[in-house]
């Protein structure tokens, strides 16, 4: 059992965990969770509620039990998931097409510090204390060649969200496969009635 | 609302996520082929013959860029064949790098390059595949990246085929007892 000396202590150190003081610390932390969003509990990213009822009656049926119901709300969640994914997909690939690259551009008090540290990890690699190239100015003109290049780029970020996009697969497969369940259930009940 | 929203997902061409140099009406005539042939009705069918649909065109996508991979490594994968095949016992690969390079950039233009370059392969027991080789070697690592993707997308169009006919026959027999009880209760 913790003695009162050290309840004592862990509440003195406790007040002066005052966490992040500084505005860029503030600002940092207030992102601490945020990540991607893609596996968030706040539903709804793309799509509402009504898309998520609408999909649900339509895989379980209006006459459907609560069990049947809940089930089929999750399967009609988890694809309307696997929907969106399907478009930030697309959304990175033209990104990657309109700019060259999929990396954020820094903010221009940065822009020199991000300059400096580019041409040092090229000297790393190549020896040369050069900038390497604009990524936009080295996409290809023809437009079936930028594509393919765009994708090549985006290909960290693709791979990614294939992370996410095989869970959001599991999910809702899960989601079936219950909801399958609970329909020969439900059947079985009326059966026994 | 929701009734809304329901015509909204059974429309067929619900803004597919397609790029920009893609064309809609393939994407739309792959979906028709798949309902046709599917049967598939209903918003949650269709929602599913739209993944398919998008899968399919992912697909299309992915193997083109996989085949862009494997084609960009080629001039790369001649110049290191021709350093081994133009080079003398006593030189070293570097002194002969820019004629490899040179051979690698005019090869896939100028037949004559081509035809030349063949026989040098030819002389040692090698072919074109040796060329297929090397390139595939070079490009390996980006091959892989997208071979991950693509079995991603794979197991993507399966799972969808088997829910779409696991959830239709659930539904049959689900209907079927409902109509079974009413006839029993008249």
């Amino acid at each position: 059992m913790t003695s009162d000396r050290k309840a004592e202590a862990n509440r003195r150190n406790a007040q002066r965990s005052t966490g992040p003081r500084s505005p860029v610390g503030k600002r940092r932390s207030s992102g601490n969770a945020r990540r991607h969003g893609l596996s968030a509990a706040s539903r709804y990213v793309g799509y509402t509620e009504a898309d998520v009822i609408a999909l649900a009656d339509a895989m379980a049926g209006h006459d459907a039990n609560a069990v049947v119901k809940s089930f089929a709300r999750n399967a009609a969640h988890a694809q309307l998931r696997l929907g969106r994914i399907a478009h930030y997909k697309v959304a990175l690939i033209e990104r990657a097409r309109v700019f060259g690259t999929t990396d954020r551009q820094p903010d221009p008090p940065f822009a020199r510090a991000n300059d400096i540290l580019i041409r040092l990890r090229a000297w790393a690699a190549t020896g040369l204390f050069l900038k390497p190239p604009d990524p936009e100015a080295t996409m290809p003109a023809d437009e079936q060649d930028r594509t393919r290049e765009a994708i090549r780029r985006a290909l960290p970020r693709l791979l990614r969200l294939d992370r996410y996009e095989r869970q959001a697969m599991a999910s809702r497969n899960r989601a079936l496969e219950g909801l399958f369940e609970a329909m020969t259930m439900a059947t079985g009940d009326r059966e026994a009635r | 609302m929701a009734s809304r929203t329901r015509e909204k997902l059974n429309q067929p061409m619900d803004r597919p996520a397609l790029l920009l140099t893609e064309d809609p009406l393939d994407y739309s005539s792959i979906f028709d082929e798949f309902r046709t042939d599917l049967r598939a009705e209903g918003a949650f069918q269709l929602s599913l013959v739209h993944d398919l649909t998008q899968d399919r065109m992912e697909l299309y996508r992915l193997e083109g860029a996989k085949a862009a991979a494997i084609n960009r490594s080629y001039p790369f994968a001649i110049a290191n064949l021709a350093k081994e095949l133009i080079r003398k016992d006593d030189e070293w690969a570097s002194e002969v790098e820019d004629d490899a390079i040179s051979i690698a950039h005019r090869y896939l233009d100028d037949p004559t390059t081509k035809a030349k370059f063949q026989e040098l392969l030819e002389r040692t027991g090698l072919n074109h595949a040796a060329i297929e080789a090397e390139a595939m070697s070079i490009a390996a690592a980006e091959v892989e990246r997208y071979d991950r993707l693509i079995s991603t997308l794979r197991d993507r169009l399966r799972e969808s085929l088997r829910n779409l006919f696991a959830l239709r026959e659930a539904m049959h027999r689900h209907q079927s007892r409902l109509i079974e009880d009413d006839n029993g209760d008249e």
